[in-house]
């Protein structure tokens, strides 16, 4: 509120000062005013901090390996989602800000007192966190607009 | 003088509390004093004369006065008119109070002022440090276990009395309930107890004779929760006894022992006694049925539900919300089922293991195949299934098509909910990009699915599911009056038993997996005290394992668990026949019977481990374990496996 109306501090500026916040930082700081909050809940923001705790998973890009029968699991490491998949998929479900708050923000802090003090994941608690992010989009029932898809399903469901 | 006048008015105050449903103590519990001040919980009556005092300071802020007067009696005038100090705000009487006790006499040691400490505040998180336990005249309440406390009959007890130090009462966080329990009369009584227990005329509990806590003293009341914990079990146990011999009279009798015994404040919110509540009144409920219908079984009407009531000692909240459940013609009794399941889901660790361990098996079995059907025997709300299609399409190489057919049972008012479910499945799906399709198939009955119900087509790869399920399969028809673990041989009738039905038509599914979790629990004895002590132990255990998901004592959603769970207590213990559905059986139980039915076993893997262990962390508080034990998964308290999740392929 200090800056004086005829020089206001532009969105963009705005968002590359954001850029090199945490997310902590950068949830506090959209308290500060309406602009700032805007600019704050700027998906590309929490997909990059978001993509910052999971290296593993959105870097590799690995062939899949030859299938594996018994047992489960135990085989050679399989091959991760594609970055793009990911954020496909978080997207739809409901943005990568949303994401980091239901999911990422309270894994991170449980991890931070866990025995092992580390800020990077594993593919799997990234799985589990997409899957419990689904299960949150799946009860709190999809508002948009049912897709071509969708559409000539309905018309399949008994 | 003022002061005198001062204590006149908070003892007048006091005195006119009205007690509400005295236990038969001289002390009144603070609960009630507090539903008649203001929410801010400062006493009304004495704010109107200018004093700021809270309701739950007011015996200790009466005590402190009359110390006061006698110190300032004894006092000379000129020691108290030399003090420079200025005691500013007596209108915050307590700390005013303390300021002039201070003054007065600086160097009280605080195990003095303790002694004649009778002001009881309590609460009733486990956080809360006992800092003192002072024995008056009257039997002290138990002390603050850790919940991790490990009973006789795995019983874990409340802390439900906090005795404060004085010094420190004013800066407690008081605003909490308080609950008052007392030892009932014909337990033990404590040795430390020397000074009589008359009362005052005003109700205030009499001073304590002296001595702080001492560590002799502890495993007295520890013994006196102990023998109520013993006695609860001993009476169910002989109840259930009286049952199975018919002495239907002998069994009334103890019931109505055991709700009293249940309902006192002292046991009511140790784990052991919610257990014993649910059943008491599942035994109430059989010894009624078999009253009514002259010792035959309970008809249930293939509702899959078991619905009981509850007596009048519990609390007004459970009553009502129990009515709700158990009336028939309630249009609501499908949302309460969703409520029960929901609840559960969200605050017990139970369904999320076997969902999350069930998809993790499903993804690794359909690896690589490109257009997939599960077949889940029990849909229920569909909980399951929004995990496997978001991993599903993170699958690297893209999704396959997946067609999902839901089984469920038939719902009341011709609601679809498989239907319903379907669609919001269906939506999440294509939100993600997932081909999708979703067939919903009715059926009260397991074994009245046919194959051509579930549309399997050539080339897809099945996977079929079953989560708490196929145990109601084993109800053997009432012709057959065999041991279930037996029939299907042939030697039981002509007709091969629903389960072997059931497992015969997956089967011929050619599944490339089956999953099935199940409780790891024998509740399928055809003898009925067998069942009784198996079920008492197992849910004594998944009652004290409620304990560590963060519920608070009374809140609604440790009673919305108790519900769930009584229903199955329900069934297992008051039915019998094709209504007793939840014939739960071992996992050794169920591994000799999928092997019978040709299946063999798939081991579930190190990832199904690592994201059990996960889950748990992320939701859960210590005590519970996943154990892998050949290939299968357990998600246990303690040392006692409670749920087991297993993996199987056709041969």
């Amino acid at each position: 509120m200090g800056t004086p109306r005829h020089n206001p501090i532009h969105d963009d500026m705005l968002l590359e000062v954001f850029k090199h916040l945490d997310a902590f930082s950068l949830a506090r700081v959209s308290c500060v005013s309406k602009q700032w909050s805007g600019v704050a809940r700027h998906e590309k923001l929490w997909e990059s901090l978001c993509i910052l705790h999971w290296p593993g998973a959105a870097a590799k890009r690995s062939r899949r390996s030859s299938g594996h029968k018994n047992p489960l699991g135990s085989g050679p490491v399989p091959a991760c989602s594609s970055a793009q998949q990911i954020r496909a998929v978080v997207e739809s479900l409901g943005g990568f800000r949303r994401f980091f708050f239901l999911h990422l923000g309270p894994m991170l802090k449980r991890n931070c007192c866990q025995s092992q003090p580390r800020s990077t994941w594993g593919r799997d608690e990234v799985n589990l966190s997409l899957s419990l992010y689904s299960i949150d989009c799946f009860l709190r029932g999809s508002s948009s607009n049912p897709g071509p898809l969708l559409k000539r399903k309905l018309s399949s469901l008994e | 003088m003022e002061d005198m006048d001062m204590l006149e008015a908070v003892y007048e105050r006091k005195s006119r509390m009205i007690p509400v449903g005295a236990q038969g103590g001289d002390f009144q519990p603070m609960m009630q004093w507090k539903e008649e001040e203001s929410a801010m919980g400062m006493d009304e009556l004495l704010a109107h004369a200018g004093y700021n005092v809270r309701a739950s300071d007011l015996t200790h802020v009466a005590q402190r006065i009359e110390e006061l007067d006698s110190l300032l009696g004894a006092a000379a005038p000129a020691d108290i008119l030399a003090q420079d100090t200025v005691h500013y705000n007596p209108s915050d009487l307590v700390s005013w109070i303390e300021g002039m006790l201070d003054e007065l006499v600086p160097q009280q040691p605080t195990a003095t002022s303790s002694s004649d400490m009778e002001s009881v505040v309590t609460t009733i998180t486990h956080q809360q440090q006992q800092q003192q336990l002072d024995f008056g005249g009257i039997p002290p309440p138990p002390p603050p276990f850790s919940s991790h406390q490990q009973q006789g009959y795995g019983a874990a007890f409340n802390p439900n009395v906090l005795y404060a130090d004085q010094m420190d009462l004013s800066k407690n966080e008081v605003g909490v309930v308080a609950s008052h329990s007392q030892i009932a009369a014909s337990t033990t009584p404590r040795p430390a107890s020397g000074s009589s227990s008359s009362t005052s005329p005003h109700g205030i509990p009499p001073h304590a004779a002296g001595g702080m806590a001492s560590a002799a003293a502890m495993p007295t009341i520890q013994e006196s929760d102990e023998l109520s914990g013993v006695r609860l079990v001993h009476l169910l146990l002989a109840c259930a006894n009286a049952v199975q011999r018919g002495d239907l009279a002998a069994a009334g009798d103890m019931v109505a022992q055991l709700r009293m015994l249940v309902a006192h404040p002292s046991s009511s919110s140790s784990a052991m006694a919610r257990v014993a509540t649910q059943f008491v009144e599942a035994l109430s409920r059989r010894i009624q049925n078999s009253c009514y219908n002259g010792g035959g079984g309970v008809g249930g009407g293939g509702d899959r539900q078991y619905h009981h009531h509850q007596s009048q000692q519990q609390q007004q909240r459970q009553q009502q919300f129990k009515e709700e459940s158990s009336d028939p013609g309630n249009t609501n009794n499908g949302a309460m089922d969703e409520i029960l399941h929901f609840h559960f889901y969200e605050t017990c660790p139970y369904l999320k293991f076997a969902h999350f361990t069930a998809n993790q098996a499903i993804l690794e079995a359909l690896e690589g195949h490109k257009s997939v059907h599960v077949v889940d025997l029990d849909l229920q709300y569909g909980l399951q299934w929004p995990a496997l299609i978001q991993a599903l399409a993170l699958r690297p190489g893209g999704p396959p098509t997946l067609r999902l057919t839901g089984i469920g049972p038939p719902q009341p008012h011709r609601h679809d909910l498989l239907h319903e479910i379907g669609l919001k499945l269906a939506q999440l799906a294509d939100s993600v990009n997932v081909d999708f399709a979703f067939h919903g198939v009715v059926a009260a009955r397991l074994n009245d699915v046919q194959p051509w119900m579930l549309t399997v087509r050539r080339g897809e790869a099945v996977a079929v599911n079953s989560v708490f399920q196929m145990h109601k399969a084993l109800v053997e028809e009432p012709s057959d009056g065999g041991n279930p673990a037996a029939g299907g041989n042939g030697g039981g009738g002509r007709r091969s038993s629903p389960i072997d039905e059931v497992l015969r038509l997956v089967r011929n599914l050619k599944p490339k997996i089956v999953t099935l979790v199940e409780q790891d629990a024998d509740h399928n004895s055809p003898v009925f005290m067998e069942r009784f002590m198996a079920a008492l132990h197992y849910y004594s255990t998944m009652f004290d394992s409620l304990e560590a998901c963060n519920l608070a004592p009374g809140s609604v959603e440790q009673m919305v668990a108790e519900t769930y769970l009584g229903q199955e207590i329900g069934n297992i213990v008051a039915c019998e026949g094709a209504a007793r559905t939840e014939r739960h059986e071992t996992l050794t139980q169920w591994r000799i019977r999928m092997a019978r039915s040709g299946f063999q076993p798939l081991y579930l893997g190190s990832n199904a481990f690592k994201q059990a262990n996960m889950l748990l962390t992320l939701f859960s508080g210590d005590g519970y374990r996943v154990e892998e034990k050949d290939g299968c998964l357990t998600l246990g308290w303690h040392s006692r496996p409670l749920v087991a999740a297993s993996a199987w392929e056709c041969c």
